[in-house]
Parts: C-alpha cells; sequence; structure tokens
C-alpha cells in the first residue's frame, strides 16, 4: 500500500481514515504565523494517536524570536510517547533542534533542497527529454547528503521537478517524501495577499487572508498551472507528472505527502488522486 | 563600516575607487558555461551580457582594486549548481583565487561550500543574502562551514538584524544592503531563473480560486502593484538631480554602525555605468556623516521623495510594528 500523508489544519479531518492515511502533518513551511499553539498541537497530537497515525511538524524560515515563541511547541511534541517528526526548512532551526531536541527526528525540508523550479521552462526542456543539469536539487548532491546524515538527518522531503518526474538517487540512510499536487516555486516573508495589515514588513501581522483565499496566476507563457496561497507561489503537477509519481511510489518506499487542500485549493482531478 | 560596489566593467574602475568604494565585487562570464547551460542557468544570477566580466577583464579590475588597497570578490552564487556543474565551478574558484587573486568567493550553495571547505583554498567565503541567515543559529550553521562573512537577506526585520549582528558579531562579519533593487520573494527560497525574466514582475492575470472575493482581492492586487514599483527602483526612475530611486537603507546606517555591521553592498553589477556612479555617490555621503559620528536620518532629505520614504515601501528592513 502507498504511504499517505495528510497535511491538515483542522479538525476534524473526517476523510483521512478513508484514505489510508499513515501520518498527518500540521504545522507550516512557508510562514510561522501559521503554526499551530501548542494546545492545537496537543489536539492534533491526540488525535493522531486515536487514530494510529504519526504525526510530523512542518516548520519554516524562523527568527531568534520565532524560535523562543515556538519553543513551547516543540515541548510538546517532544512530550508525546512514539519518536516525533519535524520537517526542517531552516539551517539554524536545524542546529537549534538538534542540540535542545535530539530525540527528534528531523527531516530536512523541500526548501532546502534548492533546484531550478521555474514553471515558465519551455516545453523541449521538460519530460523525459530534460537536460538532466536542470532536472536535479541539492538533496541529490552526495556531499549534502553526507552532512544531513552527520547531522541526524532521516529524511528528505521534496517536489517533482517541473523539469522531470524522478525523485533522485535511492539513500538507504534517508526515507523519502515528495509533495503533491504542488510544488513550490518561490515564497518569502512578505506576503502581499495580506498587505491591508502586514504592510509589506517582512513576517508582519496579518489578516489570515490565506485562510479563505488562493488564486491562480494565469499566464500565456507559462506551461504549469501556478496557484499562490499566502506568501507563496505553487505549481500543481501535470497529469503525466502525477501517474509517474503513483508509479514511483508502489515501485519503492516513498511517502506522498497530500497538500491539496490545506493549501485552500481544491483536490486534484479524480483520475490523478493517489490512492 | 566599509563600502561594497558592484563592478561590471574595467571602464567603471576607476571612477568606483574615486567615487568611494572599499570593496568591490563582480561576476565572472565564461563561454564554457554558457554552451553547457543554454542560457537557462546564469552562473551567477546575473546575465552574462553586461553584468560579468571576462577573465582578461577580471585581471584588469583586480591589478587596478588591489593597487589602491581595495578587495575584490567575485560571485559564484547561484542557488544551486547541478551535480555536473560543481567540479567545473571548483576549477573557476581555483583559478580566480591561484591566478587572480581574488581575495574573496560569494556562495550560497550548501554543496558548493562543502567542497570550498574540503578544498581550502586561501580565499575569504561570504555566503550570498541567498543562504537565508535569519536567525543567530545559522549563523553557527555557515561559521562551521568556513563562511567569514554573511550578506544578510532583504526580507529581515531591522530588529532582528540587531539581535543576529550584536550577538554574533565577534565571530562573523556582516554585510547588508545599502540601496537598489528589492524583491517581492526571498531570493533565498525562490526557484526562479531571471533568465526569463523576474517571475514577480510578470504581468499575471490573478483570478480567485475559491469564493466571491473579488473586491477585496482587486484592492489587494492594487497595493501588490505599487508595491512592485517601488521594489523595481520606483520604475527604474531617478530624481530631478539624478540620484537613484529605490529600495534603500540609508537613514540606518548609524543604527549599522552601532550594532556591529561590517559593511553595506551596493545592489546592481548590471547597472548603468551612471546609476552605479550616483548610487555610490549617494551611499559615500551618508556613510561620511556616519563617520564623522552624525545621524544617516539626512539621508531622507537627500532622497527628496518624501512620498517614497513614507509609504515604508522603498524601506529594505522594517519592523512590523512602525
Amino acid at each position: 500500500m502507498i504511504d499517505v500523508a495528510f497535511h491538515i489544519r483542522d479538525l476534524p479531518a473526517a476523510d483521512m481514515t478513508a484514505r489510508s492515511v499513515t501520518r498527518l502533518y500540521v504545522g507550516d513551511e512557508f510562514c510561522a504565523r501559521r503554526l499551530p499553539s501548542p494546545d492545537r498541537l496537543a489536539r492534533f497530537c491526540r488525535s493522531a494517536d486515536e487514530s494510529g497515525l504519526g504525526v510530523t511538524l512542518l516548520t519554516p524560515i524562523l527568527s531568534d524570536a520565532d524560535i523562543e515563541t515556538h519553543e513551547s511547541l516543540f515541548e510538546v511534541l517532544s512530550r508525546r510517547h512514539t519518536a516525533p517528526e519535524v520537517v526542517v526548512n531552516d539551517w539554524g532551526v536545524m542546529r537549534f533542534l538538534r542540540t535542545r531536541h535530539p530525540e527528534f527526528r528531523i527531516a530536512a525540508g523541500r526548501l532546502l533542497d534548492k533546484g531550478f523550479k521555474d514553471p515558465r521552462t519551455p516545453a523541449s526542456d521538460q519530460g523525459a527529454d530534460a537536460d538532466p543539469l536542470l532536472s536535479g536539487g541539492a538533496f541529490d548532491q552526495a556531499h549534502i547528503r553526507e552532512m544531513l546524515h552527520g547531522l541526524g538527518v532521516g529524511r528528505l522531503e521534496r517536489d517533482l521537478s517541473p523539469h522531470c518526474s524522478g525523485t533522485g538517487r535511492p539513500d538507504d540512510r534517508f526515507g523519502l517524501s515528495v509533495y503533491y499536487p504542488f510544488g513550490c516555486v518561490a515564497t518569502g516573508r512578505i506576503c502581499w495577499p495580506a498587505s491591508p495589515r502586514q504592510g509589506f514588513a517582512p513576517a508582519g501581522p496579518c489578516d489570515r487572508i490565506c485562510e479563505t483565499l488562493s488564486m491562480q496566476l494565469l499566464h500565456p507563457d507559462v506551461a504549469l498551472p501556478v496557484f499562490q496561497n499566502g506568501n507563496t507561489v505553487f505549481y500543481r503537477y501535470s497529469p503525466v507528472m502525477l501517474s509517474s509519481l503513483r508509479f514511483l511510489a508502489e515501485s519503492r518506499p516513498l511517502r506522498l505527502v497530500f497538500q491539496g487542500r490545506a493549501m485552500g485549493c481544491d483536490d486534484p482531478a479524480p483520475e490523478v488522486q493517489i490512492p | 563600516m566599509k563600502i561594497v560596489a558592484p563592478v561590471s566593467s574595467p571602464a567603471e574602475v576607476a571612477m568606483l575607487l574615486h567615487c568611494g568604494a572599499d570593496e568591490l565585487y563582480c561576476g565572472i562570464f565564461t563561454p564554457e558555461w554558457e554552451a553547457r547551460f543554454r542560457g537557462r542557468w546564469w552562473m551567477n544570477r546575473r546575465s552574462p551580457e553586461g553584468a560579468n566580466l571576462t577573465w582578461p577583464d577580471l585581471e584588469h579590475v583586480t591589478t587596478a582594486a588591489h593597487a589602491a588597497q581595495v578587495r575584490v570578490a567575485v560571485a559564484l552564487n547561484a542557488a544551486f549548481y547541478p551535480v555536473g556543474a560543481i567540479d567545473y565551478i571548483l576549477e573557476i574558484a581555483r583559478r580566480l583565487v591561484e591566478e587572480t587573486g581574488v581575495d574573496a568567493l560569494i556562495v550560497s550553495d550548501v554543496n558548493l561550500l562543502i567542497r570550498l571547505q574540503q578544498e581550502n583554498l586561501p580565499v575569504r567565503i561570504h555566503l550570498s543574502s541567498l543562504g537565508g541567515v535569519f536567525n543567530t543559529h545559522s549563523v553557527d550553521f555557515f561559521r562551521e562551514l568556513g563562511v567569514r562573512r554573511m550578506i544578510l537577506p532583504r526580507q529581515l526585520q531591522l530588529s532582528e538584524i540587531q539581535t543576529i549582528v550584536s550577538r554574533k558579531r565577534h565571530e562573523m562579519e556582516f554585510e547588508v544592503f545599502a540601496v537598489n533593487d528589492g524583491c517581492l520573494f526571498e531570493e533565498g527560497v525562490c526557484r526562479t531563473t531571471h533568465a526569463f525574466g523576474p517571475f514577480c514582475m510578470m504581468d499575471w492575470d490573478i483570478q480567485p480560486v475559491h469564493g466571491d472575493v473579488s473586491d477585496a482581492l482587486s484592492t489587494r492586487i492594487g497595493r501588490l502593484h505599487e508595491y512592485r514599483w517601488h521594489q523595481n527602483n520606483c520604475g527604474s526612475s531617478f530624481q530631478q538631480d539624478g540620484l537613484p530611486n529605490g529600495p534603500c537603507s540609508l537613514c540606518r546606517f548609524d543604527q549599522f554602525q552601532s550594532w556591529g555591521v561590517s559593511a553595506v553592498k551596493i545592489v546592481g553589477r548590471e547597472a548603468a555605468f551612471y546609476r552605479k556612479m550616483r548610487s555610490l555617490q549617494l551611499v559615500k555621503a551618508v556613510m561620511d556623516e556616519v563617520r564623522n559620528g552624525r545621524s544617516s536620518g539626512v539621508a531622507r532629505a537627500w532622497r527628496n521623495t518624501p512620498e517614497y520614504c513614507d509609504s515604508g515601501w522603498m524601506c529594505y528592513f522594517r519592523d512590523p510594528a512602525e
């Protein structure tokens, strides 16, 4: 059976058990303001325990003040019985957690997997004939893998590149997760949809418009469908990419992280749903 | 605090040294890279046409700068180099250090940082703003990879800069942006290439996916366009006296100095001679105030665009409370 995780923002997530989900992802990779409160995280954890699911906490770029603010979140997670998993997208957060919470299972987040993911890439550069030099990411390279292994990282979290449908060379030292149906193009600490309150100040206060507003960005020069939610722009995988992902998930250990609804967008079309 | 200025032509060197640049930085162009990547993936985030130097030009620049006791840094600062490219970039790095005698390499790719640390070349390593340092723990992480100076990202709050620099100033040099070229996203977590034009400046048709929010969305889109204009150097405009408009941190120089910032950076390797010159003159004038113990607040008057300053959208660094 394919290993599927489900990124949720609210409880109850009634359909998660119907989808053979094995794990809940909570938190956020892109914005510290979307991290749950400690109480809310505790409720997620209880619900996951009752359903026999694992819990993974997603974390974004964090300032020193953010790290201090969210220490209690890490404390809640560390009190869980099973080894808690945290996805980090900031080298400083990784270093902090390795020192302060060695009990956590650390996954290297997809923002650390730097690569070329421009959805404007011409069709001639995509698919099976894509230039292999443009289709990889930082996690494909031996040196960073060695360093991550030395730092105790046990999992790599990735997107499918817009230019190919592979997930890189398997490595027994790391579990592998792939997000679907969206890959991340760009993000930042300035959130223009939240500008009426935030005023374009980095990581400023906001009106949480991301909870109700997602947008499609349309342009004739862009090959893949592009969406924006909050401060982050995504490309949606093509049906071919999703089919390829399903094939990969059936043929090797791979965790698929469904993040459609958490992004405020509908599920992918039925023909490309996994499983 | 030093002034770091961009150079993309030997013809600019005398002007930059005369106008007060304390350090120079540049990019390098090689035909081999262009042939291999067909222009899709720039070696150092800037177009090979007009923003980068050839080997003979770099030698000229380095010789002239060193004669004036001015350091030269070369950007090898792509967000990432593919598997097949790192070995080539290392060859470039060796040649830059051993044949051209550059003083520093500006790097952001962690794989390249690891390889450079193993190589142990006699050169300073500066972390590009793309390295993404948003907390003091990241300073420790990159210091252990051999970094001597960090160029802090644009999307930091002022108070976050103060925290990082004041806590780590004795272990690390810090450089911050001074003038020119904003960015809608954070460079370190943007996966697009300017080889296709700036992704965030495209003329998108923005449509809501859910619900009827057209009124609220149109207001926000209007603000986005206005903000982008400010970030794009106010439409690449100049004041009446020829000083360039655009994002800056000029009025914060006195704070930067008191916190322990080592250098301020003028952005724009690809900028024209005139924009580089006027940017440097503006930065130098404010820096002279600070070096003489006066406030850098005068920059606002010299800017002479209070309507742009008042918006706050021309500031690189702000705290949300302001």
